[in-house]
């Protein structure tokens, strides 16, 4: 429980101040490439380290990855000692018992997990635009412009149509595992 | 199962109680009232919410006015041009491929690295150094021996 509340200390900032700060990290004459460059290992600074594909999936990664810990951990607890220790007495490997034992059982946890992380992305515009420089699209940064020009119902439709594509992707997931039998 | 005595002093057994919302009896609501206030705040901040934006997706709209009516041209205009230019990715089609594409790749870094962030958190990994095998440990990895 210690380490869950080790994990909970970046929550204590807003997602925007967390963002931010990968900006000094990650920028032209930031830590990074400051660091590559007097090692030796490059000799221009990396153009694509910020406002890049990169740095978007980077900085939600960031965000994002205690929701799907949370879940996958949770699961995980719940799973039977005694199934590893059989698995081990039956001659499994280590990787054999990941593959056929643990994922297995954690599944309901890694979907639940997924379920967050999908909504979380497919509605998030900050983020992209913020690490993207606003050079990057995205549909919730289409919707927000369409709302400044005061066009509410194409924003709707859009939304609408975005909403339509999250359910999609969320039933995909959970005809993976009977979440009610799980739970 | 326990037994209840009733007005009239007759033993009975006990109402099932575990479903109380499956097994009504005597115009007995206090379930409903129970899932009342989760329902009504799922109304108002979701639902209703909701409902609004798909009918207001409907209406039709100029540079100063928004009009209630029912027409599907901002669906269409969504995807106006599409077709015709169809091997060349339109705008919308171009911008929900690529949130897609940041939602796929984040949903497999964040999946790498929270299923090995949660299977090597203290709490699920042995406390001591030793195998599966062995049973040197007390407290090992994942939850109690039932």
């Amino acid at each position: 429980m210690a380490f869950f509340l080790l994990c909970t200390i970046p929550f204590w900032t807003s997602i925007v101040i967390r963002m931010i700060s990968w900006i000094p990290l990650l920028g032209r004459n930031g830590l990074v490439n400051t660091t590559l460059m007097s090692l030796g290992i490059t000799d221009a600074p990396l153009e694509w380290l910020l406002y890049s594909d990169f740095a978007v999936v980077l900085a939600l990664t960031h965000l994002y990855t205690l929701f799907m810990v949370v879940p996958i951990f949770n699961s995980m607890m719940r799973i039977d000692r005694s199934l590893i220790e059989a698995a081990a007495d039956a001659g499994a490997s280590g990787v054999q018992t990941l593959v056929n034992v643990i994922i297995p059982l954690a599944k309901p946890g890694i979907i639940i997990g997924s379920i967050f992380v999908v909504t979380i992305v497919m509605g998030d515009f900050l983020t992209i635009g913020i690490m993207g420089g606003q050079q990057i699209a995205s549909v919730d940064k289409t919707i927000q412009t369409e709302i400044q020009y005061l066009q509410f119902p194409f924003a709707a439709a859009n939304a609408v149509l975005l909403l339509v594509a999250v359910i999609f992707a969320i039933s995909a997931l959970l005809r993976m595992v009977d979440i009610r039998r799980e739970l | 199962m326990s037994e209840s005595v009733h007005i009239d002093g007759v033993r009975r057994p006990a109402r099932r109680t575990r479903f109380p919302g499956l097994r009504r009896r005597g115009g007995d609501t206090s379930a409903l009232w129970q899932a009342a206030p989760m329902a009504l705040v799922f109304t108002l901040f979701f639902l209703a919410p909701l409902a609004l934006t798909v009918i207001v997706s409907f209406w039709e709209f100029t540079q100063y006015s928004i009009e209630p009516a029912f027409v599907l041209t901002n669906y269409t205009d969504l995807f106006d041009g599409c077709l015709e230019d169809l091997p060349r990715l339109c705008t919308t089609l171009a911008t929900y491929l690529s949130t897609l594409k940041f939602c796929l790749l984040v949903w497999l870094t964040t999946l790498t690295l929270g299923f090995t962030v949660a299977y090597s958190s203290p709490s699920t990994s042995a406390p001591c150094r030793c195998r599966w095998r062995s049973s040197c440990c007390a407290r090992s990895r994942f939850g109690p021996r039932s």
